[in-house]
């Protein structure tokens, strides 16, 4: 009798034992394999934040290079206009010029548009619908553009003509800036006439509001807008002589 | 018989079990899973001897994980892998434990034969 009971306690010990030894080489394959692939993930991580890095400083020194050419290009106007070689109304051209493409910063009577996402974006049940996206942005410039804005800005990126609105994640690029929401867009022009051109029934306004968007229009009697701070290398289109113009109107190269 | 289902439930809870050993840590684990093994191969060949006692197995299993881990520890301490000492001896002894074993469950079986 002893002998069998004691066997009993030895199966239990035995049965025990081996619960813990199996849980214990389940659990360290477990965690072998979590903590490998772990590990891959924190390298590709680094890898990442590395590259990031790089091309960071190499945008730095870019745009540090792109500050001192600006300045050499003010110096040398500067120099210009002091000596007088330059006619007025060929400077009045290249005012006229700048102003056009947005290489100066501009002040006058206009609009500020604030575009946020809705505020229950979180609760939505598709945030997609209820978030602000580069085509909103786009119809309110086009609108602001239709209405006789004269110069544009979005966050203090200055809309020029190859300025591209485009929506990265959560973000826009604009002239390969990363905006995100509230978007202030500022437009000069008549600033009746603009605001009017946003309300209008079936306009902008009444288009976004429905999926909840903040817009807030506000009038100025003055507004400022920043000069376009990217590059323009024109590296495909040239200027085509006068006569040339003539000779290709029906068509493009012969 | 009931060992080796108590094995397979603790395998299948070390799966289930929501919890992992984090990175540093597993080595000290496999050293202890090392000697334990070698604790249960040991015990399986002296109950083929019929000399097997509960009390040996069950200090010797844990006695040899917490030497083997401990040794490993120190070793990290000390800045040399104490843990290939343990290695070394708890794989051989395995070996040794597992060739004894074979040699009687084969010899066993061509007794049997014999005598038929």
């Amino acid at each position: 009798m002893e002998k069998i009971n004691n066997n009993i306690g030895k199966q239990i010990a035995l049965t025990l034992i081996c619960m813990l030894l199996g849980f214990a080489i389940a659990l360290q394959l477990r965690s072998v394999r979590i903590n490998k692939s772990m590990a891959t993930d924190n390298l590709r991580a680094q890898e990442l934040q590395t590259q990031l890095n790089d091309e960071r400083e190499k945008n730095e020194s870019l745009m540090a290079d792109l500050e001192d050419a600006k300045n050499q290009l003010a110096e040398l106007r500067k120099n210009y206009e002091n000596s007088g070689a330059i006619s007025s109304i060929v400077n009045e051209q290249l005012i006229n010029a700048e102003k056009l493409a947005g290489l100066t910063a501009l002040t006058g009577p206009g609009v500020t548009v604030t575009l946020a996402d809705s505020k229950n974006a979180a609760a939505a049940t598709s945030p997609e619908n209820v978030i602000i996206h580069d085509s909103d942005i786009r119809t309110v410039i086009n609108e602001l553009l239709a209405s006789g804005a004269e110069a544009v800005s979005i966050n203090d990126e200055r809309i020029v003509s190859i300025s591209a609105i485009r929506c990265v994640g959560p973000t826009v690029i604009i002239n390969n800036t990363r905006l995100s929401s509230p978007f202030i867009i500022t437009a000069i022009g008549d600033a009746k006439t603009l605001e009017a051109g946003l309300i209008v029934k079936g306009g902008v306004v009444d288009a976004l509001t429905p999926w909840g968007i903040d817009i807030d229009i506000a009038t100025f009697e003055k507004v400022n807008i920043p000069a376009y701070t990217g590059v323009s290398n024109f590296k495909y289109a040239e200027i085509v002589e006068t006569d040339k113009t003539n000779a290709n109107k029906n068509g493009g190269e012969n | 018989m009931f060992p080796i289902i108590g094995l397979i439930i603790g395998i299948i809870v070390g799966f289930i079990v929501n919890f992992h050993v984090p990175p540093a840590y597993t080595v000290y684990l496999a050293m202890a899973i090392l000697a334990a093994l070698d604790t249960v191969f040991g015990a399986f060949l002296a109950s083929l001897n019929n000399n097997f006692k509960l009390s040996i197995f069950v200090t010797g299993f844990f006695g040899n994980a917490i030497i083997a881990v401990a040794l490993t520890y120190i070793g990290n301490l000390l800045g040399m892998d104490f843990s290939l000492a343990a290695i070394v001896v708890f794989g051989t002894r395995l070996f040794n434990n597992f060739a004894t074993i074979r040699r009687i469950l084969i010899n066993k079986r061509i007794q049997k034969n014999e005598n038929i």
